[in-house]
């Protein structure tokens, strides 16, 4: 084993008789911030919700800090400390926005006023709505929100799903600062985008993903300077 | 600034409706690919289960009539033969007439459980509004009071069958289909797992009043003396005599003839296929034009005047009746008659109900509670196991496997606890 | 007008009894109830075996009560009363939760694994009821479902402590949670396990025993206390048992309102009930959860069994969880399904308005009041009073 943390070998997902995914293999190392960028339907939020064991899994394997994850449900998968903000952000709505951050902290056990205060820190506009119900707030507030949940869990690895989705340009850059911050003290991030542009200055690798396979990887910087990847993700001709 | 956000929003809506699409077809996929993978593996099941969908769906007309034939003849093959004494009784009049009565019921609660996909647990109230208008009608209420008052028998005369009688099967039909669509139109409109409680509190709620509407049903005592049908034509007459006459159940069998064959008429209809549509998907049936009230409307119509039917014969082939003889336990007996053949499937309520009235009675005769106890226990291994019942119809049983609107979480998201 | 002025003087005749009746009865509807709106919350489905969940209770109660020395003509006197109640009650919320959780393994995760339809639950369901109702018919001393009356004695008393120290034991474990992990908790599979053993062990004696206890026509339940009035309320005497049954809903409800509210598990039945994969990604066992949810909804019914008992005198009869199942489930939906204080607050107003209708309409067709009330909520405001918040 390599110092990766999380490590997708050969990995396929089938939809009943559709392959979404087609023998994906890819790895995030320790300290990691790693994007998988491509367009609709490639299979990007199909990859994160079979890493989080919400989906099975058909063929390959998928380790996580050298121990194999892809049997296990995703209670266990969570307590391992691989967490997730998933797609379209699924914010409890009757909850507060403070019982929505103590839910983040669910498979660590309790939260304590610290951990709280953290996610504060870190986004003053949700102690301002801390007592608010979660489905009253914003796209962008419950993205941070979303965000804030996830980041309870003191994650080893933190997921995103497209967290730029739905939002104002604003609001996407201030959350893609945001998360270069967490990157930056320490954190292990997997981040899926469709807007490749931001994903890839902010990260250290990206792979590129399209019908369900990984057609490119390389260094960020790289990706961002790759014709192919200019041409169909970034908008240029 | 505004121009570049026009353009995001249109191509997030473009991409929102690019999902949409992928999406629903992705789901029709998965369906199609779980009918396949829930066929059983053993080469020996499948063959019985393709033996079993050819023969639920007969369609010669030749086997048909040597079918009926067979099954006509059937109460008197112990007088030619010498069967054991179970088959004996099984295959005797009285017990093939309660079969046929409920293959009468199963076939019209299959209209609405099985085509239209409305769970109905009140379906006696309908067998109730046959028999009591029969009782009414026939002039047996007004007879069994007058004795209770204390009138001696030669004072009233016993109502005895009159031609013009026959009318009220059919107004019975009437008030069935009447009491179907008063008590369909507030309540259909709900959601499935609602309508099934409304529906049980109906049944209920005519029981209680048939109970204590004493000047009008004769409350607890019950009415007697309901009249036997017969035929008069010229000097020929047909006259039906007490509950073991086995002329009842070739009345029976004429009205399950009758039936089937209307039914699946209506199956293959305009009627049918919408009623397809508003169980795989109700609002998507509404957004096709489906008239989705109306339809269901015609489901619960159809099913009402098939019990109405069934409750008239049975009230004048058992000559008396009582609230309690209404009770929810019949509407759980008829159901679990058309889930064990299969709903949706003709031949499935058909089998059911034989199965449900043959069985007990040979095996465990007036032993009610062992009877109950068991379809109890048959229901949920059924559901869990066979959800398609004994002899599914192609069409429904795609559904049931498949998973048609299933939204109960799937514990397989979190196994071990 | 005249049926109108006349129920108007009626009832302000009896206004101060009928409330007093209502209320009784309204708590044991409001307890009944938060069994099918939590289970509702959490799976979207309606548990239509939680009748039998609450008639288990009462025949829980025809053997427990006995066996603490209770019998019929020498109720408990003094302090005693309290110490039997308490005891009385936890036998019979034992044998209601097993029975729910049981129900949740055998008739409902069998079809969640296979993801059946709706239609498939309810007739599940309505099959388990009907199969739960006549085996015990089938026990009530005249048709022995088991041979076995023989071996019962020489083994019922070890097995039933033997069993209701293991159900004690599963039960607290389940409430706790247990995490992997942690050192010194017993893992989730050891535990499914002893939970699985000791209501086998406990159905066992139930299916052993009763036959035995009853005799072989069903008797009624011992008198636990006798009653007394405590206080007149304008003219209606307020009797103790009433005063219990109030008593014990208040410290139930709250106890639950604060499980729901305050708990990592109850933050976890929410969390699943307003959206379960975001739940599972936050490291929430969808399983225990909707295993807990039927146990809370089966200790709940038990409790109210018992009190059903107590204050109506009730026979142990085995279609007794007929009406107030169905009722409770009416005033569920009242107070809108999935909402756990619209239950509490459905319970209680379906009581008042049944208890009203009484002068009016005659005790013989109280029963229909409930469901002309739930399809007059059901047409005009389908989400009940408080609306349908699943898992607020």
């Amino acid at each position: 084993m390599t110092d990766d943390l999380l490590e997708l070998q050969d990995v396929v997902v089938r939809y009943g008789g559709i392959e979404a995914v087609r023998g994906i293999s890819f790895n995030v190392a320790d300290g990691e911030l790693v994007t998988l960028i491509g367009g609709n339907g490639a299979g990007k939020t199909t990859t994160l919700t079979t890493i989080s064991g919400i989906k099975r899994p058909s063929g390959g394997t998928i380790s996580f800090a050298g121990e194999r994850i892809d049997n296990l449900p995703a209670h266990e998968v969570v307590e391992l400390g691989v967490c997730q903000a998933p797609e379209g952000r699924r914010i409890f709505p009757r909850m507060s926005v403070r019982e929505n951050l103590v839910m983040g902290a669910f498979a660590r056990g309790s939260a304590k006023q610290a951990d709280v205060d953290r996610v504060f820190d870190l986004f003053p506009v949700l102690k301002e709505r801390q007592k608010q119900a979660g489905g009253t707030l914003s796209g962008g507030e419950q993205q941070m929100l979303a965000i804030g949940r996830a980041l309870m869990s003191e994650p080893k690895l933190l997921m995103l799903d497209e967290p730029s989705m739905g939002l104002a340009p604003k609001f996407v850059e201030k959350i893609f600062e945001l998360l270069g911050d967490i990157h930056s003290q320490g954190t292990t991030i997997l981040l899926v985008e469709q807007n490749a542009h931001l994903a890839l200055q902010i990260a250290d690798r990206g792979y590129v993903l399209e019908s369900g396979e990984i057609v490119l990887e390389d260094d960020a910087k790289k990706l961002l300077g790759n014709d192919q990847v200019r041409k169909a993700y970034l908008g240029e001709s | 600034m505004s121009e570049r956000q026009r353009e995001l929003q249109r191509s997030y809506r473009e991409r929102l409706q690019r999902m949409r699409a992928q999406r629903s077809s992705a789901r029709g996929k998965l369906r199609e690919v779980i009918a396949k993978d829930a066929e059983p593996i053993t080469s020996r099941w499948r063959a019985l289960r393709a033996w079993l969908d050819e023969h639920s769906k007969v369609s010669y007309p030749g086997l048909s009539i040597l079918l009926i034939a067979v099954i006509a003849f059937l109460p008197l093959l112990g007088e030619v033969v010498d069967l054991p004494s179970e088959l004996d009784q099984a295959t005797s009049g009285s017990v093939l007439a309660r079969v046929m009565l409920f293959s009468l019921f199963a076939l019209g609660l299959n209209v609405v459980v099985g085509f239209a996909g409305l769970l109905d647990l009140g379906y006696v109230a309908f067998w109730l509004m046959g028999s009591y208008t029969a009782a009414i009608l026939t002039g047996a209420q007004d007879y069994s009071e007058k004795i209770q008052q204390g009138a001696s028998f030669t004072e009233v005369q016993e109502p005895v069958w009159q031609m013009w009688m026959w009318l009220i099967l059919a107004i019975a039909l009437g008030v069935a289909i009447v009491t179907g669509i008063a008590l369909g139109s507030p309540t259909l409109r709900l959601r499935g797992d609602y309508l099934a409680i409304v529906t049980l509190g109906f049944g209920e709620i005519l029981r209680i009043t048939a109970n204590n509407l004493t000047s009008v049903t004769g409350g607890p005592r019950g009415v007697r003396s309901i009249p036997h049908p017969e035929i008069r034509v010229g000097d020929a007459e047909l006259v039906w005599g007490t509950l073991l006459d086995t002329k009842y159940y070739w009345l029976l069998l004429a009205l399950v003839i009758l039936w089937i064959i209307a039914i699946r008429k209506l199956d293959d209809s305009r009627i049918g296929r919408a009623w397809v549509a508003i169980r795989e998907d109700e609002v998507a049936a509404a957004a096709m034009g489906v008239p989705v009230v109306r339809m269901k409307l015609a489901a619960f119509a159809i099913g009402a005047c098939t019990a109405g039917v069934g409750g008239v014969i049975y009230a004048e082939q058992v000559n008396f009746i009582n609230p309690p003889t209404f009770s929810l336990i019949q509407s759980i007996l008829i159901l679990s008659m058309v889930v064990l053949g299969g709903m949706g499937s003709i031949a499935g309520s058909i089998v059911g109900a034989a199965a449900l009235v043959i069985i007990p009675d040979a095996l465990l005769r007036e032993q009610d509670e062992y009877r109950f106890f068991l379809f109890g226990f048959v229901l949920v291994v059924i559901m869990i196991f066979r959800p398609q019942g004994l002899v599914p119809s192609k069409r429904r049983k795609a559904e049931l496997v498949g998973g048609g609107q299933a939204e109960i979480l799937d514990p397989a998201h979190a196994r071990s606890s | 007008m005249d049926f109108l002025a006349d129920c108007a003087t009626n009832v302000a005749d009896q206004f101060w009894a009928q409330t007093r009746n209502g209320l009784t009865l309204g708590s044991i509807y409001a307890m009944i109830a938060l069994g099918y709106t939590m289970v509702y919350g959490v799976l979207q489905l309606i548990n239509f075996a939680h009748s039998e969940v609450f008639m288990v209770s009462t025949v829980a109660a025809l053997y427990a009560i006995p066996a603490f020395g209770v019998t019929d003509g020498d109720p408990a006197t003094g302090i005693a009363v309290i110490f039997i109640l308490i005891g009385v009650l936890l036998c019979c919320m034992a044998a209601s939760g097993a029975l729910a959780v049981l129900l949740e393994r055998l008739a409902y995760r069998p079809l969640r694994k296979r993801h059946a339809p709706r239609l498939s639950f309810l007739i599940s369901a309505i099959g388990a009821s009907l199969f739960i109702q006549y085996l015990f018919v089938l026990m009530d001393g005249q048709h022995y479902l088991f041979p076995i009356r023989g071996i019962a004695d020489p083994l019922g008393t070890p097995l039933l402590i033997i069993g209701g120290f293991l159900a004690v034991v599963a039960i607290g474990l389940l409430v706790t949670g247990t995490r992997r992990g942690e050192e010194g908790w017993v893992d989730a599979g050891t535990l499914a396990g002893l939970g699985a053993i000791a209501t086998l062990i406990l159905g066992a004696i139930l299916v052993i025993k009763l036959p035995d206890i009853l005799g072989p026509t069903p008797q009624s339940v011992p008198e636990l206390f006798s009653t007394s009035t405590v206080f007149t309320l304008f003219g209606a005497p307020i009797s103790n048992k009433r005063i219990m049954v109030v008593v014990v809903t208040v410290v139930m409800l709250v106890i639950l309102d604060a499980f729901v509210r305050r708990t990592r598990m109850g933050r976890g039945i929410r969390a699943v009930a307003q959206d379960s994969e975001a739940a599972s990604l936050m490291g929430v066992n969808i399983n225990r959860v909707v295993v807990v949810t039927f146990l809370v909804g089966g200790l709940m019914a038990g409790a109210a069994g018992l009190l059903y008992q107590i204050v109506l005198g009730a026979p142990a009869f085995w279609f007794i969880g007929f009406k107030p199942g169905i009722k409770a489930f009416v005033a569920a939906v009242l107070g809108g399904i999935g909402n756990i204080r619209g239950a509490m607050l459905g319970g209680l107003l379906l009581g008042l308005v049944e208890a009203y209708a009484v002068p009016c309409i005659g005790t013989q067709w109280i029963d229909v009041t409930a469901f002309v009330v739930l399809v007059a909520v059901l047409m005009f405001r389908p989400t009940g009073i408080l609306g349908e918040q699943v898992g607020a």
